[in-house]
């Protein structure tokens, strides 16, 4: 028994002390020296799970229904196995993401929804508060049970929830940017786990082994009393199977969804290694904390205590048994556990209700005069207004209930959040309009299976009308919803309020698309995607940043967050670096979205260049396909290149095993290209030729030739008596330049002399027949008349005269032998090979006469119309044979007489010489092989078919035509042009 | 052998001066001479008049001498034919005797050859090539 | 194994020791049963986080 005053003042002692030691643990942070920042710690601040639920209530719960309680503690220890990949997962985007509430998880999931997020502080706040309320109840009726009076209980109350209130302010809301994490609290918390975990030992230690014989005894005794029910569970027993399942997957999802763990898990964790540990520290905690519970239970009902009063046997065994000292650490023990819940839950909402509720109205008054102590004090406010509230639920409505049943409904009130963050954690599709339908449908059922109820039964609503109708319905029972009987309160709800919300949640994602900025979110949450992977946001200067954030933590705050950023990362303010300001910025949004929700924040910084999901992959599939297109393009470029050098070394090939010379120059009449043919013609090698000047290397070749820029074909003589037609065309590259191309026609224009002789003797043969019988002839006339006159004795006049008259004949015919000689002999003779100036209608004059020896001349009319032409360059020995061997030709086509027509005209720049007979003609379908070598239309030996072929050749070096027109049965005209050039 | 014992001779032979010198030797011998300029200006006196020896050109305007040798041995089968030419090869030759002609001589020719050739013709003797 | 698998296998094993077959299976001594195995569950997953710790710090 402790007077109250005296318990105010341990009271005021100890939680003096919990300052000092929140004080020290951010000293130690301040400098560096972290005593916060470890696994142990971070295990103990999860502790704060154990509420006076587990001091108190567990110890009722035992009495009354046995082994249910150990439910609460063995959900969570399921759970620690899959936070390896489940909490990992949270801290680790809620890090990336600069996530400080649990309705800023949801929100922020789903596309940053302000509802969304607003709706989840909604039901926290309804869900909760009157756990916490329960809280300070517990405080408040420990307080009196160890006092032993009621006074001064309500002042107590009041006090230490305004107390309880402070220390979250000083610890938890000094500055706005709650991102940071607040070393002093955590710590505070740790140290009251310690607490309420070694008074609840010393207890049940003393239960245990000081008034039985140990836990062997307990069970004994208890099974075999009235209670021996309650070492069992299921079947005839208070709890079914059904209710353990429920009650295990309830805690399953309290460990993580409610505010205050998920702030001590996520939002305080400052390593994710950490975890790790916590996964068997924490439930070890458990473990030894549970220990005792049934040996305190039992051991108080077996001591006569009543099952209604269990949830305070921790207190009041050892008080029944005189221990005061004992009874002072319990009570100090479930304070602490009370206060721990109270301080970080408030905390926990009141961010919530701060940067979800509040803050979305009034953001836009940023431009107000002093906006940032107006939000930091607003928090501070709720902070307050939050554990107010709590009191006021615990002194109007906490008569009706225990610790249990209303930290099981909250319980059931954050297992709405489940199917919304577990399912959006790894179903992409999930959306906000599943997430929205899940949530409120899970609340609407929970609302009307628990909360309801409870508010009935304490007489807030009124059990009348139409709702009186509803609640009595079969259908609508809020105990049996649609008929389902048999569960306990906890399954029924559990099951209808899940049922819902997923059907809603999955139904809704499916049926409906994500929007804005859903998809990207999705992508971040559920692939863990560092926000700095997706492209570019606007880029503010240091100045703006500093001002943005200056609207809302106030300018000092801003400059020193900005200062404090830059020099710890050696930033340079004239010289920042794209990147570092995005750092900066990413600070900056980071320090705003702790004290006022990521939403908020993210729209302050007006984030417009995000791209959605389906921007970024049509631009990666763009990227993609580009380089796709460029690696096939390489591809397709080394193979190119791979052909051009085959094609290259191919056509370098040809070029070097033509047999002909080839070279190139550029305009400046250099050789840069001498292939190996030109090497064998001038004996000069190619690199001797290279870069050298054409003229130099080939003398013999006028460079005017050059200085055309058409294609030109000339033949040579060197002065070593080789010929070589010359082609030269220039590049049409603008660069200019020639290709030559040299042929050495010596040979060829001897076996061309050769032919041209062969030709000319075929002809001559054609004529020997004629031309030695018109030899003969006179011949034989002389050598008669000669030998007449030997036998002439000379004495008569006759004779004499005689003699006159035959010598004047043997003269005639002497002459007549002489010029057939000539022509003969100007025939026969080797042709020469150049062009001189000639007559041109001499040389036929001369070629008609030559004919005329031919016998067959005899039956053949001639008509020549020979003008004067003036002197032309050309050979006449060659124009003499293409004349005669068209005239021979007329001669063969007119075997039974006929008229040969031989014109020769001027015509403006050239001579038409025109032969025309009136032969059997040409047929139409060879008359274009005519001039074809080896062609002939006479019978073999007769004709050697060379004859034209050779006129052809003879007359395109002249630079002349020839041509034929016949009909079949009239005659052939044969017509040469030629061009009058001197 | 005629009646009138006169030998008649036809010269066939384009070349003027040449059949002109011929007919003034063969005169001078004692025989008739008729000279034509045509193979078929020989034909035509043939019809009127026969000759003991006809001598002709191979190289005559139109007809050849080949060809009025063919003729003329077809008229009289043993009728004396004397081939004049310019050519000397085998070939000529061949055609010429095969064709019956009592000899063939080349151009240009000696007198004393000639008239012996026809003398001996008459005189039945055998050729002498 | 490794980890993502582990836990959730052990997560099902534990799962169902803690529940419904295995309840009645141990009915009679239900308290036994349930603090053994709960300080089971926890050793085993004590002894799994210092491998994969060790391992990680080899392979770092």
């Amino acid at each position: 028994m402790f007077k109250g005053w005296l318990l105010f003042i341990f009271i005021l002692a100890y939680l003096s002390l919990l300052f000092l030691i929140a004080y020290y643990a951010e000293r130690r942070e301040k400098t560096g020296r972290s005593i916060v920042s470890n696994p142990y710690v971070y295990s103990l601040s999860m502790a704060v799970y154990c509420t006076s639920w587990t001091f108190y209530g567990s110890v009722g719960k035992a009495a009354t229904s046995g082994l249910s309680f150990l439910t609460i503690y063995l959900g969570p220890t399921l759970m620690a196995s899959l936070w390896w990949i489940i909490l990992r997962k949270i801290i680790i985007i809620s890090k990336e993401n600069r996530i400080t509430t649990i309705s800023d998880f949801v929100g922020s999931r789903y596309g940053k929804s302000i509802f969304l997020s607003a709706l989840v502080a909604f039901v926290a706040l309804v869900g909760i508060t009157p756990y916490l309320g329960l809280q300070i109840k517990a405080i408040m009726k420990t307080f009196i049970i160890l006092a032993g009076e009621t006074r001064g209980s309500a002042e107590a109350g009041w006090f230490i929830t305004l107390i309880l209130g402070i220390f979250a302010i000083i610890f938890g809301a000094r500055r706005l940017d709650s991102s940071e994490r607040h070393e002093g609290l955590v710590f505070a918390i740790a140290f009251e786990s310690i607490v309420k975990l070694i008074a609840f030992l010393m207890v049940g230690f003393f239960v245990t082994y000081g008034l039985f014989d140990g836990f062997y005894d307990i069970f004994e005794k208890i099974k075999a009393s009235q209670y021996g029910d309650l070492l069992f569970l299921g079947g005839g027993t208070s709890v079914s199977h059904n209710e353990w399942a429920s009650l295990l997957f309830l805690s399953m999802m309290a460990i993580m969804f409610l505010p205050r763990q998920f702030h001590v898990s996520v939002v305080e964790n400052s390593d994710v290694s950490h975890v790790s540990r916590a996964m068997w520290l924490f439930p070890l905690y458990l473990f030894l904390i549970n220990i005792f519970v049934m040996p305190v239970a039992f051991g108080g009902l077996l001591l006569g205590g009543s099952q209604a009063d269990a949830d305070s046997f921790v207190l009041t065994v050892p008080l029944g048994q005189g221990q005061s000292l004992l009874a002072l650490i319990v009570f100090i023990g479930g304070f602490s556990a009370a206060t721990g819940m109270v301080i970080v839950e408030s905390l926990a909402l009141s961010t919530m209700v701060m940067n979800n509720l509040v803050m979305p109205a009034i953001f836009r008054f940023n431009e107000m005069k002093g906006f940032p102590t107006i939000i930091l004090n607003l928090k501070r406010l709720i902070i307050l207004g939050c554990v107010f509230l709590g009191y006021f639920f615990a002194v109007s409505i906490g008569e009706f209930y225990t610790l249990v049943d209303i930290g099981l409904k909250s319980f059931e009130a954050v297992t709405i959040f489940a199917p919304s963050i577990i399912l959006g954690l790894f179903w992409k599709r999930g959306n906000k309009i599943g997430a929205i339908g899940g949530i409120t449908a899970g609340f609407v059922i929970w609302f009307y299976t628990l909360f309801m109820p409870a508010m009935l039964k304490a007489g807030v609503i009124s059990d009348e009308g139409f709702f009186s109708y509803l609640i009595n319905s079969e259908i609508f029972n809020p105990h049996s919803l649609f008929g389902l009987r048999g569960l306990d309160r906890w399954s029924h709800s559990l099951f209808w309020g899940l049922f819902f919300n997923i059907v809603c949640y999955i139904g809704l994602s499916i049926f409906t698309k994500q929007r804005g900025d859903e998809e990207k979110q999705a992508l971040l949450f559920v692939e863990s995607y560092s926000p700095r992977m997706l492209p570019v946001k606007g880029i503010y200067s240091i100045r703006q940043i500093e001002e943005i954030l200056g609207q809302y933590v106030g300018r000092k705050e801003a400059r020193d967050i900005i200062e404090h950023f830059i020099a710890r990362n050696g930033i340079r303010r004239e010289s920042a670096s794209q990147d570092d300001l995005f750092r900066l910025r990413d600070e900056a949004e980071r320090v705003l979205s702790g004290a006022l929700g990521s939403a908020i924040a993210t729209i302050i910084f007006e984030d417009k260049l995000t791209l959605t999901e389906r921007e970024r992959g049509e631009i990666s599939s763009s990227i993609k396909q580009m380089t796709d297109t460029l690696r096939l393009s390489r591809q397709e470029l080394a193979e190119a290149n791979r052909n051009l050098a085959y094609l290259k070394e191919f056509s370098e090939n040809i070029i070097e095993s033509a047999p002909v010379g080839i070279l190139t120059i550029d305009s400046v009449l250099m050789v840069k290209y001498w292939n190996r043919h030109m090497e064998a013609i001038t004996g000069i090698k190619r690199s001797s030729a290279h870069n050298n000047h054409i003229v130099s290397l080939l003398p013999w070749i006028s460079r005017d030739i050059f200085l055309q820029n058409e294609y030109e074909e000339i033949t040579l003589q060197t002065p070593s008596f080789q010929t070589f037609k010359i082609n030269i065309s220039p590049f049409k590259d603008p660069s200019g330049g020639h290709v030559v191309i040299l042929e050495d026609i010596t040979e060829k224009k001897k076996m061309e002399e050769q032919l041209l002789q062969a030709s000319k003797l075929a002809s001559l043969g054609k004529l020997t027949a004629g031309i030695s019988h018109e030899i003969g002839n006179p011949l034989a006339s002389i050598s008669s008349l000669v030998q007449e006159l030997r036998s002439l004795d000379m004495s008569s006049g006759e004779d004499i005269n005689f003699t006159g008259e035959s010598l004047k004949t043997i003269n005639n015919h002497i002459e007549r032998i002489a010029n057939i000689v000539r022509s003969l002999g100007d025939f026969a003779r080797i042709s020469t090979k150049e062009k001189v100036i000639s007559n041109i209608s001499e040389i036929l004059d001369r070629t008609i006469n030559l004919v005329k020896y031919d016998k067959r001349f005899k039956n053949i009319r001639l008509v020549s119309d020979i003008d004067d032409i003036p002197p032309l360059k050309l050979n006449p020995d060659q124009i003499q044979q293409v004349f005669l061997n068209l005239m021979l030709n007329a001669i063969d086509a007119m075997t039974s007489g006929g008229k040969l027509t031989v014109s020769m005209k001027r015509r403006n720049e050239s001579v038409e010489i025109d032969f025309t007979d009136s032969g059997t003609g040409i047929d139409d379908a060879i008359l274009d092989r005519i001039f074809d070598p080896f062609f002939t239309t006479k019978p073999p030996g007769r004709g050697t078919g060379l004859g034209l072929s050779i006129c052809y050749g003879i007359i395109r070096e002249h630079n002349g035509t020839i041509g034929v027109k016949s009909k079949k049965g009239e005659g052939t005209t044969f017509t040469i042009t030629l061009p009058v050039i001197t | 052998m005629r009646p009138d014992m006169t030998e008649r001779l036809l010269i066939v032979e384009d070349e003027d001066t040449l059949c002109e010198s011929l007919k003034r030797v063969f005169m001078r011998e004692g025989y008739e001479v008729d000279i034509a300029s045509s193979a078929e200006d020989a034909l035509s006196m043939l019809e009127d008049k026969s000759y003991d020896v006809i001598i002709t050109d191979i190289m005559l305007p139109g007809m050849n001498g080949i060809e009025l040798l063919k003729k003329c041995r077809v008229l009289n089968p043993g009728q004396l034919v004397l081939i004049m030419t310019a050519y000397d090869n085998l070939w000529t030759a061949d055609e010429a005797i095969g064709a019956g002609a009592y000899e063939y001589i080349t151009k240009p020719l000696s007198h004393d050859d000639i008239k012996r050739i026809v003398r001996n013709a008459l005189d039945g003797k055998a050729p002498e090539r | 194994m490794n980890s993502k698998e582990f836990w959730p296998f052990l997560f099902f094993i534990g799962t169902l020791l803690f529940n419904w077959p295995f309840l009645v299976i141990f009915g009679l001594s239900l308290p036994e049963y349930l603090f053994g195995v709960w300080g089971i569950f926890i050793i085993v997953t004590g002894i799994f986080i210092h491998k994969t710790g060790r391992q990680r710090n080899n392979r770092v």
